[in-house]
């Protein structure tokens, strides 16, 4: 079983610096909860791991076992063990799920996955999850609600089997069965797999469910708080001032997002 | 001269292997089925086809996906209650020119075109897609859509769609998508274990396969996929 160990990481965007000095070490076995403030860097941390190649890795380091996972690919950061369920999934029109999933599978085995084993596992997915029937012919994420996609995102970490699971926002989108569905899947995972667990979430009730044993806030790109479930419980019913106020730091202000006018149609001006 | 060197005939289906120089003149009426025609010949090829739908739902698919030369022209004449469906999954590599002129030639006929194209490193595509209402065709409709993946460095891309209308009380639009792979699809196939090469064979198929899906024999459309991805992977 391997760790994960961050070291003073600092990741960017088009220039602009997200993270700033984060060190965090996740050991096999640890389920652990990252809370804060929209904007940031919850996400850019689990891209980033990721390998996203947007995030532009300035300085730190990041280790998963023995591997510096920093100069590896993203598929190859996938074979070793890594899996990141997105906020946003990409919608593949033309590629079935079934042959996404084969291909994904096959992509970490020496042998091919055999028909009938993948059948049989696709289908207890399927069931565990209450997606529909036909999800395996259906094109990747296409035509998918939102929570539908967020299963769907489930489903690949149930087939794929990794070791260090990351989810970003998987709750958001769900409904009250849903999520107990895939609270009720990642549990057992997590039992079954003896992995490890990254969560983002805004969300107490989420972690009330898969009762993460670390937590972690991040403000202004660095972990400031850490603790158990309980900081979880208390970011819920109090939010985030009086964290601003114990650790005398200021929020991040939200850049504005400017709209910009391509000039007037040819409609004229009323008086 | 041999055209044909394969026919494959189910109740739905009708399947043409077209691998020399040719010209086809193909009639139908009072029908209901699909038409394919694949373009697979080991040499460069010069084809020209001229079909006439009469009272008939024909869903024609072109195949072209040969790593030779390709002049293709295909005239395609709805005639009166005709219901036309014109798929392309078209694989470039060398020089393909394509020209698809669909015309409306009577009242109330229909056209419905759709072709999604991938060009490959050195491949030069010109594509003419034409949707044209002659004159005395209303109460008829003419839709076009093309699609154009381009992966590495290609010699040159052009697609033209035209609409010609002649003929008021009719229906017509059309559209062309032309781009490169998607970074955030290609980073998503990745974040699952797949390299990039088995990444850009997925989202070739993603583009090529939809085109098939009227086709009602499974076992041959799987033989056409596969040889389809056989291509895009031996690339």
């Amino acid at each position: 079983m391997k760790k994960l160990v961050i070291k003073d990481l600092y990741v960017s965007i088009e220039g602009k610096e997200i993270l700033k000095g984060l060190n965090l070490q996740i050991n096999p076995g640890e389920i652990h909860a990252i809370m804060g403030p929209n904007g940031n860097g919850k996400s850019t941390l689990l891209q980033a791991i990721m390998g996203h190649p947007k995030y532009e890795i300035t300085g730190g380091s990041i280790y998963y076992g023995e591997d510096n996972i920093l100069e590896m690919e993203v598929n190859e950061r996938s074979i070793a063990g890594i899996f990141l369920a997105m906020q946003y999934p990409n919608e593949i029109s033309g590629v079935t799920n079934s042959d996404f999933l084969k291909a994904a599978i096959n992509a970490r085995n020496e042998e091919p996955i055999g028909l009938f084993e993948f059948i049989r596992n696709i289908d207890k997915a399927i069931d565990k999850l209450k997606m529909k029937d036909d999800l395996a012919h259906r094109y990747v994420n296409d035509g998918f609600s939102g929570g539908e996609k967020k299963r769907n995102e489930i489903l690949q970490m149930m087939m794929l089997k990794p070791t260090l699971a990351m989810l970003d926002e998987i709750d958001s989108g769900l409904d009250v069965d849903a999520l107990k569905y895939v609270s009720e899947t990642i549990n057992e995972l997590f039992k079954e797999n003896q992995m490890s667990l990254l969560i983002v979430s805004h969300y107490e009730r989420f972690f009330s469910l898969i009762q993460p044993t670390h937590a972690h806030i991040i403000i202004d790109g660095k972990i400031v708080m850490q603790g158990d479930y309980s900081l979880c419980k208390k970011i819920d019913e109090e939010g985030y001032d009086w964290l601003y106020k114990e650790l005398e730091i200021k929020p991040v202000k939200q850049e504005e997002v400017l709209t910009y006018s391509l000039g007037s149609c040819a409609i004229s001006k009323r008086g | 001269m041999k055209i044909i060197n394969e026919i494959y005939d189910t109740s739905q289906d009708v399947y043409l292997k077209i691998d020399n120089d040719s010209e086809l003149n193909l009639f139908f009426k009072d029908a209901s089925f699909n038409l394919i025609l694949e373009y697979d010949g080991e040499n460069d090829y010069e084809v020209v086809e001229n079909i006439s739908v009469l009272n008939a739902n024909v869903n024609i698919i072109y195949l072209a996906y040969s790593f030779n030369n390709l002049k293709h022209q295909s005239n395609i004449f709805a005639l009166k209650g005709s219901s036309v469906k014109v798929n392309g999954s078209f694989f470039v590599k060398n020089n393909k020119k394509i020209i698809l002129n669909c015309v409306n030639k009577e009242k109330n006929s229909h056209v419905d075109i759709d072709v999604s194209t991938v060009i490959s490193i050195d491949g030069k595509l010109k594509m003419e897609v034409i949707g044209k209402i002659e004159k005395n065709a209303s109460k008829s409709s003419s839709h076009q859509k093309s699609r154009c993946l381009t992966i590495g460095n290609i010699k040159q891309a052009e697609v033209n769609p035209l609409l010609l209308i002649e003929e008021n009380d009719v229906e017509a639009s059309h559209a062309l998508a032309l781009g490169t792979i998607d970074k955030e699809q290609l980073y998503y196939l990745k974040s699952r274990g797949l390299s990039y090469m088995q990444s850009i064979s997925l989202l070739c198929r993603s583009y090529l396969i939809p085109n098939l899906e009227s086709i009602s024999d499974n076992q041959f459309k799987e033989r056409i996929i596969e040889k389809i991805m056989k291509k895009v992977l031996n690339d």
